[in-house]
């Protein structure tokens, strides 16, 4: 906001600038040099172009354009010094010159007043009539493949703010292939505020290792633009064959500025120059996502035929080679083999190369390691470690080892063998079977040491194993065997003491509701007796009888009827006939006279008491 | 008093099938093939030991320990290995010793059939009162089974949370930063109780006492990680 404030005064100022160095530019006639070497070149080539100015102002230097000729900026330095209070300074800018055709190219000198510089382009001898595939001369720049590096199109931003481009050195490759590639980022100085983060792959068909810990940081000239180029190493690989493209992209916050006149001014250069605009416009930031121009490659599947079975999938060019930690040993005494795997390719890919069960020997579980000899990975060593343990005496022989990959070169499969290794073994002294703790084997192929007291014997190994370290009564699945047990057992004592309350309370109940009963029946019955009331006496009678006889019986006393009497106790019972004449006196209303329910009493009576007996 | 004995021994065949159905569950999801065992971990221990890779060495050691504490032989290569790095040879209590008699699988199908036994007297004492004696004498020893088995577990308990330094001469951080000021060092193949872990790091306690954040790299626990 404050920027607009006085316009006319930033307007003046910028004029009055302008003013002052048009007059010392005036005043500073600059000389300008210009040198090309060589000058003769084959295509694919590269030649040199430096042009240094001396004196006058540090205006950015333009590369000339010259039709089948391409200009590369690859450096720029600038020298100021003061001799006497006089100032002078002097700028350098270097091009690789590249030729896409062959002939005699003029290159118009800055200098109008000078010759033009003469570049005589050959042809090839093995490609005539252009360059040879995979021999672009932009290879010099791109390090592993030092010899074929192709860039996808540069495109940049519509505001000239920044680009990134993706440089290969081929575009046909093999599933699994690792590729070195460059990724560079160019960013306007002034306007790209920050990079918000690291280049990304934009395809899911590659995958991208871990890019180069620091960017290389050059100077370049696009359109007249001088941009900032950060390049990034790393190592393409393609998962699947097929023809793929991809792109990169890098998040950028970028500074966007109101332009101060319109479009078509004389001074339109001067006033949308990064600088300028810095200084007096309005500035607004934006994030956007800066895209390369897609790339395409031709994957190829590794081919079936002729895979042999030991192919673990690496791809690239190795050599193998072996030793050992030493040529004599003691029976019972380990010894380290090492297997050295060099070259460049996948090494992720390259494992079990060792050795597993062998003869007179015994082997144990290797271990590995890799040391990088570039920044990305890409060449290097694999080293292969493996303690071994001659295991009988005399001269003992470790078979070679074959390791097999794919060369994209030869578009086949190889293998890498390693000699046999001989190691001469003398008996291990009588009472010790299998060598005692020894120091690190030495690698210099020094005697391993001899035997030492400490280390008990190995063991033979048996069949079982255990899928997990971890004691079986703290796994889950173990853990719901006793719960179970627990629940079931759990269920087994409520059940048996549900059962055990049920049984005891129906004892109880029969047993609290006999005597009660019997009692009070009983006094009526003696009641009806002395009132002459035989219904009521003899109906007395028998529920006194079912509950004495229930008990007895252990059922219930309703289920005691007539002819369950007259089948247990006969039917001359007393018992029956209380039965009988209860029904009788009920309904038939028979009268008995009293003296007879008074004998029918006793006899009631004594039943009752014979049962309670 | 005949159906219930015949529940009860329904239920006590029902529960040995159960516990043989696992147990060959158990035997079938290890598979003949990838596992550990205590055997193994023995020789490549003594491998390690040999090659000169202490951390290692002690590393396999303390795991086939797991696998077969009573074997004498690995606790004496163990502590050869130890002495001989000049680290102190572990201590172990007489309770540890004691409940260390076989080995922790073992135990627990023994305190399984504690449980089935102890459960069952249990219930069969309320039905045969006449034999109570003897079926208490069964729930107690099932009861004699579980604890011992208990007890086993909380003795190995600090030793399935211990870690192993594999790295020469570790440094313990005051803080989980490898800038932060070093506390004390940690000597290859010297064990440790792991704590918190963040960002890289693990809070260990050395058997002084002492406590300090280790690069998590530098160690190897004891029980890996599934």
């Amino acid at each position: 906001m404050t920027a607009y404030r006085c316009p006319r005064i930033r307007i003046v100022a910028a004029v009055a600038l302008v003013g002052i160095f048009a007059v010392w530019g005036a005043v500073a006639e600059p000389t300008v040099a210009e040198r090309i070497d060589p000058t003769e070149i084959t295509l694919g080539e590269i030649a040199r172009l430096t042009i240094t100015i001396e004196g006058g102002n540090s205006s950015p230097v333009t590369p000339p354009v010259v039709p089948g000729l391409e200009f590369i900026a690859i450096g720029q330095s600038q020298q100021i010094q003061s001799i006497n209070g006089v100032t002078s300074s002097s700028l350098s800018v270097t091009y690789q010159v590249i030729a896409q055709e062959a002939g005699i190219f003029t290159i118009p000198s800055l200098a109008h007043s000078s010759q033009p510089l003469v570049l005589r382009v050959n042809p090839s001898s093995n490609a005539p009539g252009g360059a040879a595939p995979g021999n672009n001369p932009r290879t010099a720049n791109l390090p592993p493949p030092a010899a074929g590096a192709q860039s996808s199109g540069t495109r940049v931003t519509p505001e000239n703010s920044a680009f990134i481009r993706l440089r290969v050195s081929k575009n046909e490759l093999y599933v699994g292939e690792s590729l070195p590639v460059e990724i560079q980022v160019g960013m306007r100085e002034g306007v790209v505020a920050s990079m918000n983060g690291l280049p990304s792959l934009n395809g899911d068909a590659f995958t991208l290792s871990k890019l180069s810990a620091h960017p290389d940081r050059t100077e370049e000239q696009i359109d007249g633009k001088p941009f900032t180029v950060l390049t990034w190493h790393s190592i393409l690989s393609a998962v699947k064959p097929g023809q793929l493209s991809l792109t990169m992209q890098s998040p950028l916050t970028v500074r966007m500025r109101a332009q101060l006149r319109t479009p078509g001014g004389a001074m339109d250069d001067f006033f949308n120059d990064p600088f300028f605009q810095n200084y007096f416009g309005a500035a607004t930031e934006r994030e956007i996502t800066v895209a390369s121009a897609p790339t395409t490659f031709s994957v190829l599947a590794l081919p079936a035929e002729g895979r042999p079975g030991n192919f673990s999938g690496a791809v690239g060019t190795f050599q193998v080679s072996s030793e050992l930690s030493g040529v004599k040993t003691v029976a019972g005494d380990p010894l380290t083999l090492r297997v050295h795997v060099t070259g460049a390719g996948n090494f992720d890919r390259i494992n079990d190369v060792m050795l597993t069960d062998i003869d007179h020997w015994k082997t144990y579980q290797s271990t590995s390691s890799f040391k990088a000899s570039d920044d990305i990975g890409f060449r290097g060593e694999k080293t292969f470690e493996q303690p071994v343990i001659a295991a009988d005496a005399g001269t003992q022989t470790l078979p070679g080892l074959t390791f097999s990959y794919f060369d994209p070169k030869t578009r086949r499969y190889e293998s890498a063998k390693t000699e046999p290794l001989s190691v001469a073994v003398s008996p291990a002294p009588a009472g010790n079977a299998v060598a005692s703790m020894s120091q690190p084997a030495p690698s210099d192929g020094a005697t391993a040491p001899g035997p030492q007291p400490g280390l008990r014997a190995d063991h033979a190994e048996s069949g079982s194993t255990a899928s997990t370290l971890r004691p079986l009564y703290l796994q889950p699945r173990f853990l719901a065997l006793p719960g179970g047990l627990l629940c079931a057992l759990g269920g087994a004592w409520l059940w048996l003491r549900r059962a055990d309350r049920r049984a005891r309370s129906t004892l109880d109940s029969s047993k609290r509701a006999a005597p009660e009963t019997t009692e009070a029946l009983v006094g009526r019955m003696q009641a009806a007796s002395a009132a002459g009331d035989a219904a009521v006496f003899f109906d007395s009678a028998r529920s006194a009888l079912q509950r004495s006889l229930a008990a007895r019986w252990h059922v219930q006393p309703d289920q005691i009827t007539l002819a369950d009497v007259e089948a247990r106790l006969g039917g001359e019972s007393d018992v029956r006939r209380v039965f009988a004449l209860a029904d009788e006196t009920k309904y038939s209303g028979r009268s008995i006279e009293t003296g007879e329910l008074k004998r029918w009493q006793q006899i009631v009576l004594r039943q009752l008491s014979g049962a309670a007996a | 008093m005949a159906r219930t004995g015949s529940a009860l021994l329904a239920g006590c065949l029902i529960a040995l099938a159960l516990c043989g159905g696992a147990r060959a569950a158990t035997a079938a999801g290890d598979g003949p093939t990838a596992g550990y065992s205590a055997s193994a971990l023995y020789n490549q221990a003594n491998a390690d030991a040999r090659a000169g890779k202490p951390g290692l060495a002690v590393l396999n050691y303390e795991r086939a320990l797991l696998l077969a504490p009573t074997d004498t032989d690995i606790r004496a290569n163990l502590a050869f290995v130890r002495t001989s790095l000049s680290l102190p040879a572990e201590s172990e209590s007489w309770f540890g010793r004691l409940v260390r008699v076989a080995s922790p699988d073992t135990l627990a199908w023994t305190a399984l059939a504690g449980l089935l036994a102890a459960g069952v007297s249990l219930l069969a004492g309320r039905r045969y009162p006449s034999r109570r004696f003897a079926l208490r004498s069964v729930a107690a020893l099932g009861i004699a089974a579980i604890l011992l088995t208990l007890c086993n577990a909380v003795t190995a308990w600090p030793s399935l949370h211990k870690a192993v330094v594999i790295a020469h001469g570790t440094a313990a951080h005051v803080a989980p930063a490898g800038n932060a000021a070093t506390l004390f060092s940690v000597p290859e193949a010297e064990t440790v109780a792991m704590g918190a872990e963040h960002q890289g790091f693990v809070l260990v306690q050395a058997r002084d006492g002492r406590t300090g954040w280790v690069p998590l790299a530098d160690l190897a626990p004891v029980l890996p990680n599934s």
